[in-house]
């Protein structure tokens, strides 16, 4: 064999000596690895349970901000048809519906816009309760019906069915027409058709403009 | 106290009252119905009757046309009272027309007959035997009595 290769096999042979650097550094790795593996085996098995604070949350019913109402909606809007598919418009400047179980929605500034036969008419009231379902009105207080053509009838405390189109009083009822004032007991009215009924104590008081 | 009637001149431009059990007012026709007790009141004139209808116009404003009243009607002025069936308040013309053995009563007088015409303008009431309303036809028979008391001449 070559100088060179015997040469090379002698360091070779020096690497592998028992007792020579590398032979200790293995068999310190003998020892050192396996226990750092299990060291660690032991930390991940021990780990979760050691763990001090626990981060987690009651949610308290009674801390949680709770709106009062339902829905508050501002300048509301409900659109609807009435029995023969006309459509009609019920503008709120504010509208709250204090639960969806009643479909009853108390509203601030009426301003209810139908189209009838000849044309189209609005109904304002300050104070109304809609009925979502039933789509009628209950006004409390002064309500206004005036159509396009100049037909006005004033009056308060009326209930106004949407779908019909009629409005009915029945304890007690006074207002303007274009005939004059009245009040009565009951009264009843056809927007459509544009017929007033007044019965029980009815009293109209007429009054006459256009010179003769 | 002369002949003529207190509705001389009456304002027939005056507002209307009109009482009742029940109004129906059907602005499309321009027309309302009165039924149950009415009591029609304008200046010093007053109807009463069982049912009434009020024509009117609303062109520039409610001008009222005619008042029909019917089912026994009275008619009350300062200075007389007038009983018919019907009754029939024309406005424009001014003229009021009772219809059915009338009565006309004034102060002690009455005098019966089949129609009575009080004029507006003039005051004046003129009775007659023919029951038909219908100007140019003429009933038979038709008969008008009264009686009149003569206030005593202190003289």
């Amino acid at each position: 064999m070559s100088e060179a290769a015997t040469r090379e096999r002698t360091v070779k042979r020096h690497w592998a000596v028992p007792g020579s650097a590398h032979d200790r550094f293995v068999g310190i790795l003998k020892i050192a690895l396996p226990t750092l593996i299990g060291m660690l085996v032991a930390y991940l098995a021990l780990a979760p349970l050691t763990r001090g604070e626990e981060f987690s949350f009651l949610l308290d019913k009674n801390e949680v901000a709770v709106a009062e109402e339902r829905m508050r909606v501002l300048s509301a809007q409900y659109r609807g048809q009435d029995s023969k598919g006309r459509p009609f418009v019920i503008g709120a400047d504010s509208a709250i519906q204090a639960t969806s179980a009643d479909p009853i929605v108390d509203i601030n500034g009426m301003a209810a816009r139908m189209l009838l036969e000849n044309g189209p008419a609005t109904l304002t009231a300050s104070k109304a309760r809609y009925n979502l379902e039933e789509e009628t009105v209950a006004v409390n207080g002064p309500v206004r019906f005036a159509a396009a053509d100049g037909y006005r009838l004033e009056t308060r405390d009326v209930q106004v069915d949407l779908d019909t189109r009629t409005m009915h009083g029945d304890n007690g009822v006074s207002g303007e027409m274009p005939l004059g004032s009245f009040s009565a007991d009951t009264m009843s009215a056809d927007l459509g058709s544009r017929t007033v009924t007044l019965a029980g104590r009815a009293r109209l008081h007429i009054e006459q403009g256009a010179a003769r | 106290q002369g002949g003529a009637s207190a509705l001389g001149n009456h304002d027939t431009n005056a507002p209307v009252d009109v009482a009742a059990d029940r109004i129906e007012v059907q602005d499309r026709a321009d027309r309302a119905i009165f039924s149950g007790n009415v009591l029609v009141r304008q200046a010093d004139l007053t109807l009463s009757a069982a049912r009434l209808t009020v024509a009117y116009s609303s062109a520039g404003g409610i001008q009222i046309e005619r008042l029909d009243a019917s089912g026994g009607v009275t008619l009350r002025s300062p200075s007389e009272t007038a009983r018919g069936q019907f009754a029939i308040y024309d406005l424009n013309a001014r003229i009021i027309t009772l219809i059915g053995n009338v009565t006309l009563t004034r102060g002690q007088s009455n005098v019966n007959g089949g129609r009575l015409v009080i004029d507006l303008n003039s005051g004046r009431a003129v009775m007659d035997g023919s029951a038909a309303a219908r100007p140019g036809t003429s009933t038979q028979g038709g008969r008008v009595t009264g009686t009149f008391t003569v206030p005593q001449r202190k003289d």
